[in-house]
């Protein structure tokens, strides 16, 4: 049976999105990484997403948990994106100088799909309802393209 | 802070994602037979128990622990917070002072910046009494003169750290981590002490509020 706080694995398509939550301890992350590898041994996994919407801080130890995890998918072949982070997570780590590695990182979900290849459909633009979000970053962008 | 239902979602926040703890939390209220803008602290050990199954899908024990003893401070008329001591001996009691170090910050109206340095700070002091000592105490302290500030101060009694001059130089290569947390820490502080021997270590790192 699985644990109750294991953190999820989703497979979507030929990608991993894994929504890191929670407080992840020594065991929950070595769950993680050999849940992880295992998943991309199975084979035919071309990319792996960490989220890490779901955390509110990151320290250098998770830094490392993170960087690590990474670095053993890239041995498997699988490269990693991070997407998620808050602005006061990013500054933090800046600010501390804590090296992500070879982890590249993107700003939301989508971005971190559309790195590894995947659109929004065809005619999505136009056909979806206009969210609340989207005119919220439309303003902040000041529509300029 | 405004009503017992906003501590209530503040409090499961920081340990859940938002979205399940609205949902779980909505559930509960919905349990218990009210409407969420009834909820008070009347409510808080109904709730609490409502709560409890669906917190055991999300928690490990140690943390659900935790927010159970959070839970029950709530509502409880609390002294403005001026210190805070902690005991770290466990992985668990690192999450416990950073969930503290948090509380601490929102009572004092510090910004979401401060709060995540604050936080970040007791979290890199913590891990390390945890991984280096036998275990050592944690306690943050407010003052309001001559500018607001917090003072973090971590005792252990474990084995030293002999390359000191190496590790804030950015020369030393862990075995366990980044090897950044310490320099880092400092980076984040307005003021940072460390004194160590093989008596043991004392971190005392000012963030201003
Ligand atoms: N309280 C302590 N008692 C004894 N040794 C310590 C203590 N804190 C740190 N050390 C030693 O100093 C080294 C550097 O600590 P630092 O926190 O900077 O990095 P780290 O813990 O190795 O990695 P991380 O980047 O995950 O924090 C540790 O590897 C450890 O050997
Ligand atoms: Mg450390």
């Amino acid at each position: 049976m699985k644990e109750p706080n294991r953190v999820p694995i989703i497979r979507v398509w030929n990608l991993l999105l894994v929504p890191v939550q929670g407080e992840l301890g020594d065991t929950q992350a070595e769950d993680l990484k050999r849940d992880v590898l295992g998943a991309i041994h199975t084979g035919n996994v071309e990319g792996l997403v960490l989220d890490v919407t779901g955390l509110w801080l990151i320290d250098s130890h998770l830094c490392a948990v993170l960087t690590r995890l990474a670095q053993a998918a890239s041995l498997m072949g699988t490269r990693t994106i991070v997407c998620g982070m808050s602005a006061e997570i990013a500054l933090t780590i800046q600010t501390m100088g804590l090296e992500l590695g070879a982890v590249q990182t993107a700003l939301s979900l989508e971005q971190a799909f559309e790195r590894f290849g995947v659109r929004a459909p065809e005619g999505e633009e136009e056909d979806r309802p206009v969210l609340e979000s989207d005119l919220a970053s439309s303003v902040a962008k000041g529509e300029s393209q | 802070m405004s009503s017992a239902y906003d501590q209530l979602l503040s409090l499961l926040r920081r340990y859940i994602s938002q979205i399940n703890a609205q949902n779980i939390l909505a559930r509960a209220i919905r349990e218990v037979g009210i409407e969420k803008h009834q909820v008070s602290e009347a409510h808080l050990g109904e709730l609490a128990s409502k709560l409890e199954p669906s917190l055991r899908l999300f928690l490990r024990p140690a943390a659900l622990a935790s927010l159970q003893s959070e839970l029950g401070s709530i509502g409880r008329p609390s002294a403005p917070l001026e210190s805070i001591s902690l005991a770290i001996k466990q992985e668990a009691d690192i999450a416990t002072a950073r969930a503290q170090a948090r509380d601490m910050c929102e009572k004092l109206g510090a910004r979401r910046m401060t709060i995540q340095k604050l936080a970040t700070v007791v979290s890199e002091l913590a891990r390390n009494i945890y991984m280096y000592s036998h275990g050592g105490t944690l306690e943050i302290h407010h003052a309001a003169s001559p500018t607001s500030s917090l003072t973090v101060r971590a005792v252990d009694s474990g084995p030293g750290i002999t390359n000191l001059d190496d590790i804030m130089k950015g020369n030393y290569k862990s075995r366990t981590g980044l090897g950044a947390g310490i320099r880092g820490t400092k980076r984040l502080c307005e003021r940072f002490d460390i004194k160590t021997s093989p008596a043991g270590t004392t971190v005392e790192a000012e963030v201003a509020v």
